[in-house]
């Protein structure tokens, strides 16, 4: 770096550098030796080098591949639910007259976000709840008392009923990204098409749909990012169980790690989601192909 | 002499008089070990009884933590740590709370692989995640050989082996013949009832027998009460004690087969003084107290097949559980024990199946019930009305001392030296006294009745206490040879879990069932075997 771009730019990269190096730290680095303990028995004590026997373990282990199962099923109802109910919410808003209905539906729908998740995941729990819940004591008044479940606790029902926790899925970050592009369309092509004698059906499938390809590619890649992470509201809702039925990879590399100190195993399965995280992303990128 | 020859005399001068104050603060001979009156922090008695400090104690104040889990005496120790700390204000006793067994065993496990400086100083050794023998082994927690037989002189001299019930020693040993732990309180698993529900189904007489258990679940289930209630949830899964208590029950001639023997490689004086006094009786249920288990002996056992893991035995244990299964509340797999004890005491549910440890919460939940309270008592697990020569004897249950403290190895002796007098102090009949009747007061957990002599529980609580004392204690290991899962890692036993699961609810037969499992046993105990380096000769020592 040249003496002038030092003296412009030194400030800036000097307050940079803490944020860098603790990212390096914290972040890089444990992912760099989370790569090289999957190849690894590693107990935080001792480690021993086992080539590929951790992955070979994980694909062998119908538990693990229960959870890859499931964990498809997650990631495509996830990006489904991340897409389709925002989007509606967000065309439905836009569409209503009147700028303070707009607001105040807005305001309704983001306000959850303030939620802490855990509560969400609570609360959803509890609608679950075989004896108490919601769910099963309006089935019961309207009459469907053979439609009850012990939602969470069979295995017919449990990854499905995790799959529809929090129903109608309007998530509030895919629903503000949507909200704001349709917002910024310019009104200039749909005044146009409209003239051209285009309903509203049309309006929404050939503009709007084709511009929100970007705000699709950015949400269905957090949602996937997400979906594979995500083991939280399994554990806290049901504890993986019963058995393995709504486990998923997440959810047994946890198990390995830090249930049975299987640091290595729990690496291998970390790095493969990590892996397969990679390459669903470039996928996306190159399947929802954008200008910028 | 230069400014550099000055500087490193004074360097020299600083680190001897650090080298010396470092040994001042431990017993000279390096081991932590130590008892406390080799640390200098004994205290004087009085006539009275009550202790007071010595002019010998360390000056330098000092804070030594006791980590314990939340509702468990918190009460009643932290005014142990109060109590303490007037007659010690050099040392300060924090009262660790952690929230569950989980984050307990690893952030120890993590702390002690860290160098143990930030770790607790007084643990449960029956949370740290491994076996006690193994922690002594990577040196995480201290033998207690020396210390049980110091004079304590916050009882009269007394010393803490001969302090607490002597019944329960047996269990604080480690398979080297080490003490590992220091008994505190007993516990045991039984059926807590609502009386009046069990009246309201025309029940008079607690059940002593499974049929005349599902007897009466039935007859609850006809009033549309929910007749049990029990978690099977991963982390609360109690229908594994009773599985446990099955398999004890069963197998339990072959309990001498999985002991440490003489000639083992992992044979010591100690443990042959401890094995050597088992001899098998059906009819004694403490035949096998404190006994020294071998696990390679178990996965021996297991794999010379001598047990029928898909025979009658087996096929009774099962079927009887599956029955009980139609009698637990919906959900039972996944619902939390806090969730199960909820419809217990909301009346919904007529019976519940947990611990000891329970009976304090359910006294203070009656308490605030008032008027909408229930008359409630327990009863023990039950046997079969007809002799069943696959199952000799009486069924037994858990019936081991529930906190079993520990000291951890910390490299200073002088931290050691302390968390040392303080469990002296706790484990003086007064204090333990004040620690009991406390916790009850703040309607906290008190485990069981106190293995400390001369502590006495109100006449109510040691009546609840009742229908927990089973005849013996269960071997805990004897199930791997049918049910595998030795390491009881968490994905193994969601897979077993959910094979249960299957034909619980219909979906493979009994045969099927059984099958599955003993594939899976053969699965896990094969890699425990692996893991473990075991050549399944106990003679020689992998």
């Amino acid at each position: 770096m040249n003496t002038v771009r030092w003296k412009r730019y030194g400030l800036s990269y000097l307050f940079l550098l803490p944020s860098f190096l603790f990212i390096a730290v914290f972040l890089y680095y444990p992912v760099i030796l989370a790569f090289f303990h999957s190849f690894t028995d590693w107990n935080l004590v001792q480690s021993k080098w086992t080539g590929l026997h951790n992955f070979r373990t994980m694909f062998g282990d119908s538990s693990f591949r229960t959870g890859a199962v499931n964990q498809v099923i997650y990631t495509l109802t996830d990006v489904v639910k991340a897409i389709v109910f925002p989007l509606i919410a967000a065309e439905l808003i836009f569409l209503i007259g009147g700028p303070r209905i707009k607001y105040t539906f807005r305001t309704g729908f983001i306000l959850p976000m303030l939620l802490p998740g855990i509560v969400t995941i609570l609360l959803w729990q509890n609608i679950y709840d075989p004896n108490n819940g919601l769910l099963n004591q309006l089935l019961t008044l309207a009459g469907l008392e053979s439609w009850t479940h012990a939602w969470l606790g069979e295995d017919g029902t449990a990854l499905w009923a995790i799959v529809f926790y929090n129903f109608p899925f309007i998530a509030g970050l895919p629903f503000l990204i949507f909200y704001a592009a349709i917002g910024n369309m310019s009104q200039v092509q749909i005044v146009a098409a409209r003239i051209d004698g285009a309903n509203g059906w049309q309006v929404f499938t050939r503009i709007h749909l084709p511009f929100l390809v970007p705000q699709f590619k950015v949400v269905t890649i957090l949602t996937i990012i997400g979906s594979l992470q995500d083991f939280v509201k399994i554990m806290v809702m049901t504890g993986g169980g019963p058995g393995v039925a709504p486990s998923n990879p997440a959810m047994i590399m946890y198990n390995a790690a830090f249930g049975s100190s299987q640091y290595g195993y729990g690496s291998a399965i970390g790095v493969s989601l990590f892996l397969v995280i990679l390459a669903l992303t470039l996928f996306n990128m190159k399947f929802l192909k954008t200008d910028y | 002499m230069n400014v550099r020859q000055k500087t490193a005399l004074l360097l020299a001068s600083s680190l001897a008089v650090a080298s010396l104050s470092a040994c001042s603060g431990s017993n000279g001979n390096g081991n932590a070990s130590s008892s406390a009156s080799d640390a200098g922090a004994s205290p004087s008695v009085s006539a009275s009884g009550t202790a007071s400090a010595s002019a010998g104690e360390p000056k330098a104040k000092k804070t030594i933590v006791f980590s314990t889990i939340t509702n468990y005496y918190t009460a009643g120790l932290q005014l142990a740590a109060e109590d303490y700390q007037k007659l010690h204000p050099e040392t300060t006793v924090k009262i660790d709370i952690v929230s569950d067994n989980t984050t307990y065993q690893t952030s120890f496990q993590a702390k002690m692989a860290a160098g143990g400086d930030d770790a607790p100083d007084i643990v449960h050794a029956n949370l740290l995640g491994d076996t006690p023998a193994n922690n002594v082994k990577k040196g995480y927690i201290l033998k207690l050989n020396d210390f049980v037989k110091a004079p304590n002189a916050y009882n009269n001299g007394t010393t803490l082996y001969d302090g607490i019930n002597g019944d329960y020693w047996p269990y604080a040993y480690t398979a080297e013949g080490d003490i590992f732990m220091l008994p505190f309180d007993l516990v045991g698993t039984g059926f807590y009832y609502n009386k009046d529900l069990f009246a309201k189904a025309g029940i008079t007489e607690t059940p002593t027998t499974w049929e005349d258990l599902f007897a009466d679940l039935q007859k609850l289930k006809d009033q549309k009460i929910i007749p049990l209630s029990m978690s099977q949830a991963t982390g609360s899964d109690y229908e594994g004690w009773m599985v446990g208590a099955f398999e004890d029950w069963a197998n339990r001639p072959l309990i001498p087969d999985i002991l440490v023997q003489p000639g083992d490689a992992r044979n010591t004086p100690e443990v042959e003084a401890i094995n050597g006094k088992v001899k098998y009786d059906p009819n004694d249920p403490f035949f096998d107290i404190g006994a020294v288990v071998d696990a390679e002996r178990i996965m021996a056992l297991w794999k010379s097949g001598k047990y029928d893991a898909q025979g009658p035995a087996e096929q009774k244990i099962w079927s009887t559980l599956k029955q009980l299964s139609t009698y637990l509340q919906p959900g039972y797999a996944t619902m939390k024990d806090a969730d199960a004890y909820q419809l217990f005491i909301s009346g919904k549910a007529a019976a519940y199946w947990n611990g000891s440890w329970q009976v304090g919460q359910i006294l203070k939940d009656q308490q605030s019930l008032g008027d909408k309270g229930f008359e409630w008592g327990t009863f023990k697990f039950p046997g079969f009305k007809e002799a069943d020569p696959n199952f000799p004897g009486d069924p037994r249950g858990i019936l081991v001392p529930g906190h079993q403290l520990a000291v951890t190895a910390k490299k200073d002796a002088d931290t050691v030296a302390r968390a040392e007098d303080f469990l002296q102090f706790l484990y003086s009949p007064e204090e333990a006294q004040k620690v009991f009747t406390t916790t009850i007061e703040a309607g906290q957990f008190v485990q069981g009745p106190s293995l400390v002599k001369g502590v006495t529980l109100p006449d109510v609580v040691n009546s609840y206490l009742d229908g927990f004392k089973v005849a013996g204690n269960m071997n805990g290991s004897i199930g791997q040879i049918a049910n595998g899962n030795p390491a009881a890692e968490p994905n193994a036993t969601a897979e077993g879990k959910s094979l249960e699961l299957q034909y619980y609810n219909d979906k493979i037969t009994l045969e099927q069932f059984l099958q599955k499992k003993a594939e899976f046993t053969k699965k896990t105990n094969e890699k425990f075997i692996a893991d473990n380096k075991f050549d399944l000769d106990p003679k020689t020592n992998p």
